[in-house]
C-alpha cells in the first residue's frame, strides 16, 4: 500500500454492511466513535486478548470460522477483515 | 564476609499468633517420589498402561508406549550427535505431539530444555543462549534456525520420527535441571529461571488444587515458553492422564469450547485476562470441564462472581505462583464470595510448598502486610548466570528453628485470620498484562538505547478493563517516529514487550516527588476517547 492509498483510505467511513458490523464491534471494544476502513486493529490498541474478544464477537455476529486469527494477524485493516468475512460467507 | 552472607540464616521474629498461623498453613508435606527424575516418573506411567492415550491433538494421538519409544528414538539421535548429558537444548516446535516427544527426549538425555519462540529477535535469542550456555537446538524449523543460530547444533524434528525400544541410561535425579524459562528482567537482560525435575514432580503429584490422575485430561493451551505449560504437560503425563494439545497457535473461544468438548478436557488453566474474556464472551466454552484454574494477575470480582453463578461451587480455583517457584505456589477454591468484599484470596500453599509473609525480619501476623516469600521443593536453584541477583532473591532464614531457603517474590500480601493469603500488589516496576510478566525497565532500557531517544517512560494504561503497555519518548530527532521506535523494539524484544502505543512528547512531567508522572502523560496523550466534535483530536503520534 502506498502512502497515498493510506491517506485516502484513512478517512473513508465503513460502507458495506460487513464493514459497518466490524466497525460497530471495534467501537464497543475500543470505546471510540470514529472508525475508518483503513484503520488497523492493532494500531487502534488491539492486543492478543482484544483479538480473542473481537474474533468471538465476529463469530457471534456472522458464523463460526468466518475469520481466523491468522487472517487478523496478517492484515488487520478493517477493509481487509470485512473482505475476508465476505469471502468466507459467500 | 559479604553483606549477603551475613544475612544468611537471619532468624525471623514475630508474635506467637504469627508463628502459629504460618505453622498451620504450612503443614503441606505429603509423600511423593522427590528423588525421581521426570523420565523415571513418565516411565512408571507408561508401564502401568502403555496403550493409554498420552498426547492428543485433533485426530492425532500417541499412546504412552508410542511417546516413550519416539522420545527414545530422538534421544538416541541427540546422543549420537555427541550431546553431552547435562547440557541445555533450545526447543522450538509448533504445539504438536512432536513437541512433547522433543521435551521428553531432552530430559531422557539428561539435558534441560529451553523453550523459545521462533518470533523472538536474533539479538535476544543470542543473549538467552549465551546466558544459558545453550548450543543445541531441536526444531521443526530447521532451515530457518540453522541459519539464524549458526553457532548451535540445530537438529531437525521433522517428518516421520524413528522409534527405539530403549535409550542408553543417563543419570538424572530429582536434583537435575529440567528446563529454563526466561522472564522479563528490569535491567534489560532477561532472567533465566532454572527448574529441577523435583520441582515438576512436586507440582503435579498428590495435587491438592485439582484432581490429577489417569482419567484426567489436561488442556495444553499456554505457549510452551511459559511455565503454565509445565503444569499442563507434566500434570497429565506423570499421572497417567492425557495431554490435550490445543490445535492452533492463537486462541479462539469457539474453538476452545469445541476442543474441550470433543476431547473431554477435565482441567484447564486460564490466565486471568483470558478467564475474563471467556466469562464475558463465551462462558459455555468451559462448561464441560471439571476444574477451571485461573490466575496470574489481579482478578476481577464481577467476572469471578459471574463464573461462580454459572459453573457452581467446587469447579473454580484461584491459583498464584511465580516461575521461580514452578507454576503454582498457592491455591484458593472459589466456592463462595465474601459479601461486600473485593477480596479474592490467592489462598494457601499447594502440596510440599510453604509460604511466609515477612516484613523486614518479622513474620507477619494476620492483617499485617509483608512480602510474600515461598519455600519448598518448587524453588528454583536460581537465575542462570546471575549469581548476584540469585543471592538477592533467594535467601536463607531461620524459622521455628529450621533454616528455610526462601524465594522473595517482591509481591506483597496479607494473611487473613483463616490463613488464606490476599495479594496486595507490588511496589516495583514489574507488571502483568494479559498473563505476561513484564519489567517496565526492560522496555525502557531498549528505548533508551536508541541513539535518538533522550528520555523515555513506560507505563500501563488501563481503560475499560483493558490493560496495555504505553511508552512516552522524548527526542530531538525529527526523523524519529513511533513506527521507527516500534521497529527498533521489535528487533530486540518479543512482541509482548513492545508497547501497544508509543507517544512522542516534548518533556516528561514530574510528580511532586520527582518521579515521572505517568498518570499525567496518559491523560494528556493516551486518551482513546476523542473530545466531542473534534475527530482530528486523536493523538497524531499514536497513529504513526
Amino acid at each position: 500500500m502506498t502512502s497515498q492509498d493510506s491517506q485516502a483510505a484513512l478517512g473513508t467511513p465503513p460502507m458495506t454492511a460487513t464493514e459497518e458490523a466490524i466497525a460497530e464491534i471495534w467501537r464497543g471494544l475500543f470505546g471510540i466513535t470514529e472508525v475508518a476502513v483503513g484503520d488497523d486493529f492493532f494500531e487502534l490498541g488491539g492486543n492478543s486478548l482484544t483479538a480473542i474478544k473481537f474474533l468471538s464477537r465476529v463469530e457471534e455476529r456472522f458464523a463460526v470460522d468466518v475469520l481466523l486469527p491468522e487472517t487478523l494477524y496478517e492484515d488487520a485493516r478493517l477493509s481487509s477483515l470485512a473482505k475476508a468475512v465476505d469471502e468466507a460467507m459467500a | 564476609m559479604s553483606a549477603l552472607e551475613r544475612q544468611t540464616g537471619t532468624r525471623l521474629t514475630g508474635t506467637q499468633e504469627a508463628f502459629a498461623l504460618h505453622r498451620r498453613i504450612n503443614r503441606t508435606a505429603s509423600d511423593y517420589p522427590r528423588d525421581s527424575s521426570v523420565p523415571a516418573l513418565f516411565a512408571a506411567s507408561a508401564a502401568r498402561d502403555p496403550d493409554a492415550p498420552a498426547v492428543v491433538q485433533g485426530g492425532r494421538a500417541y499412546t504412552y508406549g508410542e511417546l516413550d519409544r519416539l522420545s527414545n528414538g530422538l534421544a538416541r539421535r541427540l546422543l549420537a550427535e555427541g550431546f553431552p548429558p547435562g547440557a541445555t537444548v533450545g526447543v522450538c516446535l509448533t504445539r504438536s505431539p512432536e513437541l512433547i516427544v522433543a521435551l521428553l527426549a531432552v530430559l531422557k538425555c539428561g539435558g534441560a530444555y529451553l523453550p523459545f519462540d521462533v518470533g523472538w529477535p536474533d539479538e535476544r535469542l543470542h543473549g538467552l543462549f549465551t546466558d544459558a550456555d545453550c548450543r543445541w537446538v531441536l526444531t521443526d524449523r530447521h532451515e530457518q534456525l540453522s541459519q539464524r543460530l549458526s553457532e548451535c547444533q540445530v537438529i531437525a524434528v521433522e517428518g516421520k520420527l524413528e522409534e527405539a525400544g530403549t535409550v542408553p541410561a543417563v543419570e538424572s535425579t530429582g536434583d537435575s535441571l529440567a528446563y529454563i524459562n526466561f522472564t522479563s528482567g528490569s535491567t534489560g537482560r532477561p532472567k533465566g529461571v532454572a527448574v529441577r525435575h523435583r520441582s515438576i514432580a512436586r507440582l503435579v503429584l498428590g495435587a491438592r488444587f485439582a484432581r490429577l490422575d489417569a482419567d484426567s485430561r489436561l488442556l495444553q493451551l499456554a505457549p510452551v515458553t511459559f511455565d503454565a505449560a509445565t503444569f499442563e504437560i507434566w500434570g497429565a503425563l506423570l499421572n497417567g492422564g492425557t495431554c490435550v494439545l490445543y490445535p492452533e497457535g492463537l486462541v479462539r473461544l469457539s474453538r476452545l469450547g469445541r476442543v474441550i468438548d470433543e476431547h473431554g478436557v477435565t482441567v484447564v488453566f486460564l490466565t486471568t485476562a483470558l478467564f475474563n474474556a471467556v466469562v464475558d464472551e463465551a462462558p459455555e466454552a468451559v462448561d464441560g470441564t471439571e476444574t477451571v484454574l485461573m490466575g496470574g494477575e489481579l482478578h476481577s470480582i464481577p467476572h469471578v462472581a459471574a463464573a461462580l453463578r454459572r459453573y457452581g461451587p467446587g469447579r473454580l480455583v484461584h491459583v498464584y505462583g511465580p516461575t521461580e517457584a514452578t507454576t503454582f505456589a498457592t491455591y484458593h477454591p472459589v466456592d463462595r464470595l465474601l459479601p461486600d468484599s473485593g477480596l479474592l484470596p490467592i489462598g494457601t500453599p499447594i502440596q510440599n510448598t510453604r509460604l511466609y509473609v515477612i516484613d523486614g525480619d518479622t513474620l507477619c501476623e494476620p492483617g499485617r502486610t509483608g512480602e510474600i516469600c515461598l519455600a519448598g521443593d518448587g524453588l528454583s536453584p536460581g537465575y542462570v548466570g546471575m549469581p548476584e541477583l540469585t543471592a538477592d532473591r533467594f535467601v536463607e532464614r531461620l524459622v521455628d528453628g529450621v533454616t528455610e531457603r526462601l524465594y522473595r517474590t517482591g509481591d506483597h500480601g496479607t494473611l487473613l485470620p483463616d490463613g488464606s493469603l490476599v495479594f496486595q500488589g507490588r511496589d516495583d516496576d514489574q507488571v502483568k498484562i494479559n498473563g505476561f510478566r513484564i519489567e517496565l525497565g526492560e522496555v525502557a532500557h531498549h528505548l533508551d538505547h536508541h541513539p535518538s531517544v533522550r528520555r523515555s517512560h513506560v507505563t500501563v494504561s488501563s481503560e475499560r478493563g483493558e490493560r496495555a503497555l504505553v511508552a512516552f519518548v522524548v527526542t530531538d530527532d525529527q526523523s524519529v517516529t513511533p513506527t521507527s521506535l516500534r521497529h527498533h523494539l521489535r528487533t530486540r524484544l518479543p512482541a509482548y514487550l513492545v508497547p501497544a502505543r508509543i507517544h512522542l512528547c516534548e518533556a516528561l512531567p514530574l510528580t511532586a516527588t520527582g518521579k515521572v508522572d505517568g498518570r499525567a502523560l496518559l491523560a494528556a496523550h493516551d486518551s482513546h476517547t476523542p473530545p466531542p466534535a473534534a475527530p482530528a483530536a486523536r493523538p497524531v503520534a499514536s497513529r504513526d
